[in-house]
Protein backbone atom coordinates (compact mmCIF):
# COMPACT_ATOMS: atom_id res chain seq x y z
CA UNK A 1 0.00 0.00 0.00
CA UNK A 2 1.19 3.56 -0.99
CA UNK A 3 2.10 5.72 1.82
CA UNK A 4 -0.61 8.10 2.16
CA UNK A 5 0.20 11.68 3.52
CA UNK A 6 -3.18 13.25 3.76
CA UNK A 7 -4.42 10.67 5.78
CA UNK A 8 -1.13 10.88 7.92
CA UNK A 9 -1.69 14.13 8.66
CA UNK A 10 -5.28 14.18 9.29
CA UNK A 11 -4.47 11.53 11.94
CA UNK A 12 -2.24 13.00 14.01
CA UNK A 13 -4.72 16.16 13.74
CA UNK A 14 -7.39 14.04 14.93
CA UNK A 15 -5.16 12.75 18.01
CA UNK A 16 -4.41 16.12 18.76
CA UNK A 17 -7.71 17.70 18.58
CA UNK A 18 -9.03 14.40 20.69
CA UNK A 19 -6.35 15.57 23.28
CA UNK A 20 -7.80 19.32 23.30
CA UNK A 21 -11.20 18.18 23.55
CA UNK A 22 -10.45 16.13 26.64
CA UNK A 23 -8.42 18.92 28.04
CA UNK A 24 -11.75 21.24 27.33
CA UNK A 25 -14.14 18.75 29.49
CA UNK A 26 -11.77 17.65 32.15
CA UNK A 27 -9.81 21.21 32.85
CA UNK A 28 -12.09 24.08 30.96
CA UNK A 29 -15.64 23.33 31.51
CA UNK A 30 -16.70 24.11 34.64
CA UNK A 31 -17.71 22.01 37.40
CA UNK A 32 -21.98 21.55 37.43
CA UNK A 33 -23.43 22.75 40.69
CA UNK A 34 -26.22 20.03 41.02
CA UNK A 35 -25.07 16.93 39.38
CA UNK A 36 -21.05 17.63 40.05
CA UNK A 37 -18.12 15.85 37.72
CA UNK A 38 -20.35 13.23 36.26
CA UNK A 39 -22.04 16.22 34.13
CA UNK A 40 -18.78 16.16 32.52
CA UNK A 41 -19.60 12.78 30.75
CA UNK A 42 -22.13 14.85 28.76
CA UNK A 43 -20.13 16.48 26.15
CA UNK A 44 -18.68 13.20 24.62
CA UNK A 45 -21.97 11.13 25.29
CA UNK A 46 -23.85 14.02 23.12
CA UNK A 47 -21.17 13.63 20.08
CA UNK A 48 -20.85 10.31 20.07
CA UNK A 49 -24.54 9.63 19.31
CA UNK A 50 -24.26 12.89 16.98
CA UNK A 51 -21.65 10.85 14.97
CA UNK A 52 -23.44 7.81 15.41
CA UNK A 53 -26.69 9.60 13.75
CA UNK A 54 -24.48 11.28 11.04
CA UNK A 55 -22.54 7.58 10.47
CA UNK A 56 -25.86 5.74 9.59
CA UNK A 57 -27.29 9.03 7.60
CA UNK A 58 -23.68 8.48 5.26
CA UNK A 59 -24.58 4.83 5.17
CA UNK A 60 -28.23 5.87 3.74
CA UNK A 61 -26.65 7.79 1.67
CA UNK A 62 -24.69 5.53 0.24
CA UNK A 63 -26.69 2.99 -0.26
CA UNK A 64 -29.29 5.35 -2.48
CA UNK A 65 -25.84 5.98 -4.66
CA UNK A 66 -25.17 2.49 -4.87
CA UNK A 67 -28.85 1.85 -6.08
CA UNK A 68 -29.02 4.51 -8.54
CA UNK A 69 -25.56 3.91 -9.95
CA UNK A 70 -24.51 0.75 -8.78
CA UNK A 71 -21.21 2.22 -7.15
CA UNK A 72 -19.22 0.08 -5.40
CA UNK A 73 -17.46 2.50 -3.76
CA UNK A 74 -20.51 3.81 -2.52
CA UNK A 75 -21.37 -0.10 -0.88
CA UNK A 76 -17.77 0.06 1.01
CA UNK A 77 -18.42 3.19 1.97
CA UNK A 78 -21.86 2.56 3.65
CA UNK A 79 -20.23 -0.91 5.13
CA UNK A 80 -17.74 1.28 7.00
CA UNK A 81 -19.78 4.01 8.04
CA UNK A 82 -22.41 1.59 9.55
CA UNK A 83 -19.27 -0.29 11.64
CA UNK A 84 -17.93 3.33 12.89
CA UNK A 85 -21.87 4.27 13.75
CA UNK A 86 -22.34 1.22 15.64
CA UNK A 87 -19.06 1.68 18.09
CA UNK A 88 -20.23 5.35 18.83
CA UNK A 89 -23.44 4.55 19.04
CA UNK A 90 -22.57 1.74 21.99
CA UNK A 91 -20.26 4.57 23.36
CA UNK A 92 -23.58 6.92 23.39
CA UNK A 93 -26.07 4.39 24.96
CA UNK A 94 -23.33 3.05 27.19
CA UNK A 95 -22.22 6.10 28.79
CA UNK A 96 -26.06 7.08 29.01
CA UNK A 97 -26.32 4.40 30.96
CA UNK A 98 -23.57 5.17 33.37
CA UNK A 99 -24.81 8.99 33.70
CA UNK A 100 -28.10 7.97 34.44
CA UNK A 101 -27.37 5.79 37.36
CA UNK A 102 -26.30 8.46 39.61
CA UNK A 103 -29.14 11.32 38.14
CA UNK A 104 -31.79 9.18 37.18
CA UNK A 105 -30.78 6.52 40.29
CA UNK A 106 -31.12 3.62 37.50
CA UNK A 107 -29.26 2.55 34.70
CA UNK A 108 -32.10 2.07 32.33
CA UNK A 109 -35.43 3.96 31.58
CA UNK A 110 -37.57 3.16 28.78
CA UNK A 111 -37.29 6.62 27.31
CA UNK A 112 -37.91 7.40 23.77
CA UNK A 113 -34.45 8.74 23.65
CA UNK A 114 -32.76 5.69 24.97
CA UNK A 115 -35.21 3.08 23.38
CA UNK A 116 -34.99 4.30 19.53
CA UNK A 117 -30.94 4.54 20.23
CA UNK A 118 -31.19 1.09 21.33
CA UNK A 119 -33.42 -0.08 18.41
CA UNK A 120 -31.20 1.76 15.99
CA UNK A 121 -27.93 0.09 17.01
CA UNK A 122 -30.40 -3.11 16.69
CA UNK A 123 -30.95 -2.19 13.59
CA UNK A 124 -27.82 -1.53 12.02
CA UNK A 125 -26.12 -4.65 13.96
CA UNK A 126 -29.32 -6.34 11.91
CA UNK A 127 -27.47 -5.06 8.68
CA UNK A 128 -23.95 -6.33 9.55
CA UNK A 129 -25.45 -9.65 10.27
CA UNK A 130 -27.40 -9.56 6.51
CA UNK A 131 -24.23 -8.74 4.81
CA UNK A 132 -21.99 -11.68 6.59
CA UNK A 133 -25.03 -14.03 5.59
CA UNK A 134 -24.68 -13.23 1.52
CA UNK A 135 -21.96 -14.66 -0.83
CA UNK A 136 -22.29 -12.65 -3.82
CA UNK A 137 -20.70 -9.42 -3.50
CA UNK A 138 -23.11 -8.09 -6.17
CA UNK A 139 -26.15 -9.43 -4.34
CA UNK A 140 -24.79 -8.32 -0.76
CA UNK A 141 -24.27 -4.83 -2.07
CA UNK A 142 -27.47 -4.74 -3.42
CA UNK A 143 -29.63 -5.94 -0.32
CA UNK A 144 -27.60 -4.25 1.82
CA UNK A 145 -28.79 -1.13 0.80
CA UNK A 146 -32.55 -2.05 0.26
CA UNK A 147 -32.15 -2.77 3.93
CA UNK A 148 -30.00 0.23 4.91
CA UNK A 149 -33.17 2.81 3.16
CA UNK A 150 -35.89 0.33 5.13
CA UNK A 151 -33.64 0.74 8.98
CA UNK A 152 -33.03 4.25 8.33
CA UNK A 153 -37.13 5.39 7.15
CA UNK A 154 -37.99 3.07 10.30
CA UNK A 155 -36.08 5.15 12.86
CA UNK A 156 -38.11 8.13 13.08
CA UNK A 157 -41.48 6.56 12.87
CA UNK A 158 -40.52 4.16 16.17
CA UNK A 159 -39.37 7.25 17.97
CA UNK A 160 -42.96 8.76 16.98
CA UNK A 161 -44.26 5.27 18.42
CA UNK A 162 -43.05 5.33 21.31
CA UNK A 163 -43.44 8.75 22.42
CA UNK A 164 -47.15 7.68 21.75
CA UNK A 165 -46.44 4.85 24.08
CA UNK A 166 -45.15 6.96 26.98
CA UNK A 167 -46.60 10.31 26.50
CA UNK A 168 -50.08 8.22 28.13
CA UNK A 169 -47.80 6.16 30.25
CA UNK A 170 -45.96 7.40 33.21
CA UNK A 171 -42.75 6.35 33.95
CA UNK A 172 -42.66 4.09 37.10
CA UNK A 173 -38.91 3.97 37.83
CA UNK A 174 -36.83 7.39 39.22
CA UNK A 175 -38.48 9.87 40.67
CA UNK A 176 -40.87 12.06 37.89
CA UNK A 177 -40.20 13.38 34.53
CA UNK A 178 -36.81 11.54 33.06
CA UNK A 179 -36.26 14.66 30.83
CA UNK A 180 -36.72 16.91 33.80
CA UNK A 181 -34.10 15.54 36.09
CA UNK A 182 -30.57 15.94 35.04
CA UNK A 183 -31.46 18.63 33.09
CA UNK A 184 -29.48 22.22 33.41
CA UNK A 185 -28.18 24.95 31.96
CA UNK A 186 -25.33 25.45 30.18
CA UNK A 187 -22.73 28.39 30.44
CA UNK A 188 -21.24 29.65 27.55
CA UNK A 189 -18.17 27.41 28.50
CA UNK A 190 -20.24 24.54 28.50
CA UNK A 191 -21.54 25.29 25.14
CA UNK A 192 -18.27 25.92 23.45
CA UNK A 193 -16.81 22.53 24.64
CA UNK A 194 -19.88 20.90 23.69
CA UNK A 195 -19.46 22.41 20.40
CA UNK A 196 -15.52 21.50 20.36
CA UNK A 197 -16.31 17.87 21.32
CA UNK A 198 -19.07 17.54 18.21
CA UNK A 199 -16.21 19.04 16.00
CA UNK A 200 -13.63 16.89 17.64
CA UNK A 201 -16.03 13.78 16.95
CA UNK A 202 -16.70 14.24 13.36
CA UNK A 203 -13.13 14.80 12.77
CA UNK A 204 -12.88 11.96 14.46
CA UNK A 205 -15.47 9.76 12.30
CA UNK A 206 -14.04 10.83 8.87
CA UNK A 207 -10.35 9.68 10.37
CA UNK A 208 -11.83 6.45 10.86
CA UNK A 209 -14.06 5.95 7.76
CA UNK A 210 -10.91 6.82 5.95
CA UNK A 211 -9.06 3.93 7.63
CA UNK A 212 -11.86 1.94 7.53
CA UNK A 213 -12.20 1.98 4.06
CA UNK A 214 -8.58 1.33 3.04
CA UNK A 215 -8.70 -1.71 5.10
CA UNK A 216 -12.17 -2.81 3.00
CA UNK A 217 -10.13 -2.18 -0.19
CA UNK A 218 -6.68 -3.96 1.19
CA UNK A 219 -9.81 -6.81 2.06
CA UNK A 220 -10.66 -7.14 -1.30
CA UNK A 221 -7.35 -6.49 -2.72
CA UNK A 222 -6.58 -10.14 -0.98
CA UNK A 223 -9.95 -11.98 -1.68
CA UNK A 224 -9.26 -10.85 -5.78
CA UNK A 225 -5.75 -12.16 -5.38
CA UNK A 226 -6.69 -15.32 -4.16
CA UNK A 227 -9.10 -16.11 -6.61
CA UNK A 228 -6.33 -15.10 -9.24
CA UNK A 229 -4.30 -17.94 -7.37
CA UNK A 230 -6.58 -20.14 -7.46
CA UNK A 231 -8.03 -19.73 -11.40
CA UNK A 232 -4.36 -19.46 -12.29
CA UNK B 1 -31.17 12.41 45.86
CA UNK B 2 -27.95 14.06 46.64
CA UNK B 3 -24.39 12.56 45.50
CA UNK B 4 -20.99 12.65 47.14
CA UNK B 5 -18.21 14.22 45.16
CA UNK B 6 -16.28 10.47 45.53
CA UNK B 7 -19.63 9.15 44.09
CA UNK B 8 -19.74 11.63 40.99
CA UNK B 9 -16.51 11.34 40.24
CA UNK B 10 -16.32 7.14 39.87
CA UNK B 11 -19.39 7.87 37.89
CA UNK B 12 -17.07 9.78 35.26
CA UNK B 13 -14.47 7.27 35.29
CA UNK B 14 -16.42 4.94 34.45
CA UNK B 15 -18.12 6.29 31.50
CA UNK B 16 -14.45 7.66 30.63
CA UNK B 17 -13.45 3.78 30.85
CA UNK B 18 -16.42 2.56 28.42
CA UNK B 19 -15.54 5.69 26.07
CA UNK B 20 -11.70 4.62 25.86
CA UNK B 21 -12.40 0.41 26.05
CA UNK B 22 -15.31 0.57 23.26
CA UNK B 23 -12.91 2.96 20.87
CA UNK B 24 -9.32 1.77 21.82
CA UNK B 25 -11.26 -1.98 21.46
CA UNK B 26 -12.82 -1.22 18.04
CA UNK B 27 -9.05 0.10 17.01
CA UNK B 28 -7.16 -2.43 18.13
CA UNK B 29 -9.67 -4.60 16.58
CA UNK B 30 -8.67 -2.34 12.87
CA UNK B 31 -4.75 -2.76 13.69
CA UNK B 32 -5.55 -6.88 13.81
CA UNK B 33 -7.42 -6.80 10.69
CA UNK B 34 -4.87 -4.65 8.93
CA UNK B 35 -2.26 -6.75 10.33
CA UNK B 36 -4.01 -10.49 8.79
CA UNK B 37 -4.75 -9.06 5.46
CA UNK B 38 -1.19 -7.56 5.21
CA UNK B 39 0.55 -11.18 6.18
CA UNK B 40 -2.48 -12.85 3.88
CA UNK B 41 -1.15 -10.74 1.22
CA UNK B 42 2.11 -11.49 1.82
CA UNK B 43 1.43 -14.95 1.60
CA UNK B 44 -0.49 -14.87 -1.58
CA UNK B 45 1.97 -12.66 -3.50
CA UNK B 46 4.98 -15.25 -2.47
CA UNK B 47 2.66 -17.97 -3.94
CA UNK B 48 1.90 -16.02 -7.55
CA UNK B 49 5.77 -15.89 -7.60
CA UNK B 50 6.68 -19.53 -6.89
CA UNK B 51 3.81 -20.13 -9.50
CA UNK B 52 5.22 -17.54 -12.04
CA UNK B 53 8.68 -19.65 -11.47
CA UNK B 54 7.47 -22.77 -11.76
CA UNK B 55 6.17 -21.99 -15.46
CA UNK C 1 -51.06 -7.50 -13.41
CA UNK C 2 -53.64 -8.23 -11.53
CA UNK C 3 -53.94 -12.04 -12.81
CA UNK C 4 -50.89 -12.29 -12.22
CA UNK C 5 -51.17 -11.64 -8.67
CA UNK C 6 -54.72 -13.53 -8.63
CA UNK C 7 -51.93 -16.67 -10.19
CA UNK C 8 -49.72 -16.46 -7.66
CA UNK C 9 -52.24 -16.94 -4.45
CA UNK C 10 -54.29 -19.16 -6.21
CA UNK C 11 -50.79 -21.59 -6.50
CA UNK C 12 -49.93 -21.03 -2.71
CA UNK C 13 -53.37 -21.84 -1.45
CA UNK C 14 -53.52 -24.91 -4.09
CA UNK C 15 -50.27 -26.09 -2.80
CA UNK C 16 -51.48 -25.49 0.97
CA UNK C 17 -55.03 -27.63 -0.15
CA UNK C 18 -52.40 -30.04 -1.61
CA UNK C 19 -51.36 -30.77 2.61
CA UNK C 20 -48.68 -28.53 3.53
CA UNK C 21 -50.19 -27.72 6.62
CA UNK C 22 -48.70 -24.70 6.88
CA UNK C 23 -52.23 -22.95 8.26
CA UNK C 24 -52.94 -25.84 10.49
CA UNK C 25 -49.44 -25.95 12.34
CA UNK C 26 -49.53 -21.91 12.51
CA UNK C 27 -53.04 -22.55 14.45
CA UNK C 28 -51.88 -24.65 16.77
CA UNK C 29 -48.54 -22.67 17.57
CA UNK C 30 -50.86 -19.35 18.13
CA UNK C 31 -52.96 -20.85 20.62
CA UNK C 32 -50.48 -22.24 22.60
CA UNK C 33 -48.36 -18.87 22.98
CA UNK C 34 -51.57 -17.74 23.62
CA UNK C 35 -51.72 -20.14 26.67
CA UNK C 36 -48.10 -19.93 27.52
CA UNK C 37 -48.18 -16.40 27.95
CA UNK C 38 -51.66 -16.59 30.41
CA UNK C 39 -49.06 -18.41 32.70
CA UNK C 40 -45.93 -17.02 31.96
CA UNK C 41 -46.96 -13.41 33.39
CA UNK C 42 -49.13 -14.97 35.18
CA UNK C 43 -52.61 -13.09 33.90
CA UNK C 44 -55.10 -12.27 36.40
CA UNK C 45 -58.07 -10.80 35.84
CA UNK C 46 -57.48 -7.42 36.72
CA UNK C 47 -54.72 -6.80 34.13
CA UNK C 48 -55.92 -9.24 31.87
CA UNK C 49 -57.35 -5.46 29.73
CA UNK C 50 -53.51 -4.10 29.49
CA UNK C 51 -51.73 -6.95 29.13
CA UNK C 52 -54.23 -8.78 26.75
CA UNK C 53 -53.23 -6.60 23.55
CA UNK C 54 -49.51 -7.25 24.19
CA UNK C 55 -50.70 -10.59 24.35
CA UNK C 56 -52.48 -10.81 21.07
CA UNK C 57 -50.26 -8.41 19.26
CA UNK C 58 -47.28 -11.07 20.44
CA UNK C 59 -48.93 -13.77 18.70
CA UNK C 60 -49.98 -12.61 15.73
CA UNK C 61 -46.27 -11.50 15.29
CA UNK C 62 -45.23 -14.58 16.43
CA UNK C 63 -47.34 -16.23 13.60
CA UNK C 64 -46.79 -14.03 10.79
CA UNK C 65 -42.77 -14.63 11.35
CA UNK C 66 -43.66 -18.32 10.41
CA UNK C 67 -45.45 -17.87 7.73
CA UNK C 68 -43.10 -15.32 6.47
CA UNK C 69 -40.32 -17.76 6.37
CA UNK C 70 -42.51 -20.22 4.58
CA UNK C 71 -43.64 -17.70 2.02
CA UNK C 72 -39.97 -18.10 -0.31
CA UNK C 73 -39.39 -21.14 1.16
CA UNK C 74 -41.83 -23.42 -1.47
CA UNK C 75 -40.44 -21.40 -4.14
CA UNK C 76 -36.83 -22.23 -3.58
CA UNK C 77 -37.37 -26.17 -2.27
CA UNK C 78 -38.78 -26.75 -5.88
CA UNK C 79 -36.53 -24.51 -7.59
CA UNK C 80 -39.39 -22.44 -8.79
CA UNK C 81 -37.72 -18.96 -7.73
CA UNK C 82 -35.69 -18.89 -10.95
CA UNK C 83 -38.95 -19.72 -12.98
CA UNK C 84 -41.17 -17.22 -11.72
CA UNK C 85 -38.58 -14.50 -12.59
CA UNK C 86 -37.65 -15.72 -15.98
CA UNK C 87 -41.54 -15.77 -16.87
CA UNK C 88 -42.50 -12.47 -18.32
CA UNK C 89 -43.99 -11.33 -14.79
CA UNK C 90 -44.01 -7.82 -13.43
CA UNK C 91 -41.49 -8.12 -10.48
CA UNK C 92 -44.20 -5.94 -8.37
CA UNK C 93 -46.80 -8.98 -8.98
CA UNK C 94 -44.47 -11.38 -6.85
CA UNK C 95 -44.16 -8.94 -4.17
CA UNK C 96 -48.06 -7.92 -3.89
CA UNK C 97 -48.93 -12.18 -4.76
CA UNK C 98 -46.82 -12.84 -1.78
CA UNK C 99 -48.45 -9.97 0.34
CA UNK C 100 -51.84 -11.19 0.04
CA UNK C 101 -51.01 -14.86 0.15
CA UNK C 102 -49.54 -13.86 3.67
CA UNK C 103 -52.10 -11.85 4.59
CA UNK C 104 -54.68 -14.85 3.91
CA UNK C 105 -53.02 -16.70 5.81
CA UNK C 106 -52.37 -14.68 8.78
CA UNK C 107 -55.97 -13.44 8.65
CA UNK C 108 -57.26 -16.88 8.87
CA UNK C 109 -55.02 -17.53 12.00
CA UNK C 110 -56.38 -14.51 13.22
CA UNK C 111 -60.07 -15.97 12.90
CA UNK C 112 -59.21 -19.01 14.70
CA UNK C 113 -57.54 -17.70 17.25
CA UNK C 114 -59.38 -14.26 18.08
CA UNK C 115 -62.40 -16.27 19.18
CA UNK C 116 -60.28 -18.65 21.49
CA UNK C 117 -58.44 -15.53 22.55
CA UNK C 118 -61.72 -13.96 23.63
CA UNK C 119 -63.31 -17.03 25.73
CA UNK C 120 -60.14 -17.23 27.36
CA UNK C 121 -59.11 -13.59 28.26
CA UNK C 122 -62.47 -12.55 28.95
CA UNK C 123 -62.32 -9.55 26.73
CA UNK C 124 -64.32 -7.35 23.86
CA UNK C 125 -62.16 -8.25 20.94
CA UNK C 126 -64.33 -8.32 18.18
CA UNK C 127 -65.36 -4.28 18.15
CA UNK C 128 -65.16 -3.01 14.51
CA UNK C 129 -62.31 -0.62 16.08
CA UNK C 130 -60.18 -3.61 16.60
CA UNK C 131 -60.76 -5.47 14.19
CA UNK C 132 -59.76 -2.36 11.57
CA UNK C 133 -56.82 -2.31 13.78
CA UNK C 134 -55.90 -6.19 13.57
CA UNK C 135 -56.26 -6.17 10.08
CA UNK C 136 -53.68 -2.86 9.69
CA UNK C 137 -50.85 -4.14 12.05
CA UNK C 138 -51.25 -7.03 10.32
CA UNK C 139 -50.65 -5.81 6.99
CA UNK C 140 -47.95 -2.88 8.62
CA UNK C 141 -46.04 -6.08 9.67
CA UNK C 142 -46.19 -8.04 6.39
CA UNK C 143 -45.26 -5.40 4.51
CA UNK C 144 -41.60 -4.95 5.29
CA UNK C 145 -42.34 -8.92 6.38
CA UNK C 146 -42.50 -10.15 2.61
CA UNK C 147 -39.76 -7.56 1.15
CA UNK C 148 -37.37 -8.99 3.97
CA UNK C 149 -38.08 -12.32 3.43
CA UNK C 150 -37.03 -12.09 -0.14
CA UNK C 151 -33.78 -10.74 1.59
CA UNK C 152 -33.61 -13.08 3.38
CA UNK C 153 -34.54 -15.96 1.52
CA UNK C 154 -31.11 -16.21 -0.16
CA UNK C 155 -28.96 -15.71 3.11
CA UNK C 156 -27.41 -17.93 5.27
CA UNK C 157 -29.15 -18.67 8.63
CA UNK C 158 -32.40 -17.33 7.05
CA UNK C 159 -34.89 -18.75 9.30
CA UNK C 160 -32.99 -16.75 12.04
CA UNK C 161 -32.33 -14.01 9.89
CA UNK C 162 -35.94 -12.69 9.09
CA UNK C 163 -36.87 -12.05 12.73
CA UNK C 164 -33.92 -10.07 13.35
CA UNK C 165 -34.28 -8.54 10.32
CA UNK C 166 -37.77 -7.77 10.80
CA UNK C 167 -38.47 -7.22 14.59
CA UNK C 168 -36.58 -4.03 15.03
CA UNK C 169 -38.08 -1.91 11.28
CA UNK C 170 -41.44 -3.18 11.92
CA UNK C 171 -41.15 -2.03 15.59
CA UNK C 172 -43.19 1.32 15.12
CA UNK C 173 -46.01 -1.13 13.71
CA UNK C 174 -46.10 -3.04 16.83
CA UNK C 175 -45.83 -0.47 18.98
CA UNK C 176 -48.95 1.77 17.54
CA UNK C 177 -50.81 -1.46 17.01
CA UNK C 178 -50.55 -2.68 21.00
CA UNK C 179 -51.08 0.81 21.82
CA UNK C 180 -54.42 0.79 19.71
CA UNK C 181 -55.44 -2.27 20.75
CA UNK C 182 -54.85 -1.36 24.21
CA UNK C 183 -57.35 1.63 24.09
CA UNK C 184 -59.85 -0.22 21.77
CA UNK C 185 -60.11 -2.96 24.43
CA UNK C 186 -60.06 -0.75 27.76
CA UNK C 187 -62.91 1.12 25.90
CA UNK C 188 -61.08 4.11 25.73
CA UNK C 189 -62.92 7.28 23.14
CA UNK C 190 -61.33 7.95 19.86
CA UNK C 191 -59.43 10.73 21.00
CA UNK C 192 -57.39 8.33 22.84
CA UNK C 193 -57.04 5.91 20.18
CA UNK C 194 -56.51 8.25 17.39
CA UNK C 195 -53.09 8.72 17.96
CA UNK C 196 -51.78 5.50 18.00
CA UNK C 197 -54.22 4.26 15.19
CA UNK C 198 -53.08 7.42 12.69
CA UNK C 199 -49.24 6.41 13.49
CA UNK C 200 -50.54 2.56 12.39
CA UNK C 201 -51.97 4.02 8.97
CA UNK C 202 -48.99 6.52 8.08
CA UNK C 203 -46.23 3.29 8.92
CA UNK C 204 -47.99 1.43 6.20
CA UNK C 205 -48.70 3.91 3.62
CA UNK C 206 -44.49 4.33 4.34
CA UNK C 207 -43.85 0.91 4.17
CA UNK C 208 -46.07 0.23 1.22
CA UNK C 209 -44.19 2.95 -0.65
CA UNK C 210 -40.72 1.55 -0.03
CA UNK C 211 -42.01 -2.20 -0.64
CA UNK C 212 -42.76 -0.78 -3.85
CA UNK C 213 -39.93 1.38 -4.69
CA UNK C 214 -37.37 -1.36 -3.58
CA UNK C 215 -38.85 -4.69 -4.30
CA UNK C 216 -37.40 -4.14 -7.87
CA UNK C 217 -33.87 -4.58 -6.50
CA UNK C 218 -34.23 -7.45 -4.56
CA UNK C 219 -35.31 -9.59 -7.56
CA UNK C 220 -33.15 -7.71 -10.25
CA UNK C 221 -30.75 -10.28 -11.69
Amino acid sequence: MQKNTGLKILSVSSVLLLVAALYMVFVYAPLEAVMGAVQRVFYFHVAAGWVGALAFFVAFAAGLLHLRRGSLLADRVALCSTEIGLVFMSMNIVSGAIWARPIWNTWWTWDPRLTTATITWLLYAAYLLLRQGIEDPQRRARFAAVYGVIAFASVPLTFAAIRIFRSIHPVVIGAGAPGAKGSFDMTPAMRDTLLFSVLVFTVLYGTLLWHRLRLEQLSERVAQMRLRLLQG
Amino acid sequence: MVNTAAETAYYLWLAAGAFGLLGGGYLVLLVQRWRALQAALAGLQANAEQQEAGR
Amino acid sequence: MLRVIGALLWKDLLSELRGRALLAALVVFALLTVVVFNYALDLERTVRASVGAGVLWVTIVFAATLALNRVFAAEREHALHEGLLLAPVERLAIYFGKLLSGLLFVLLVEAVVLPVFALLYDLPVAQPLNLAVLLLGTLGYLLPGTLLAALAAHARAREVLLPVLLFPVAMPVILSAVRASQEVLAGSAWVRVAPAFNLLVASDIIFLALAVLLFDQVVAE
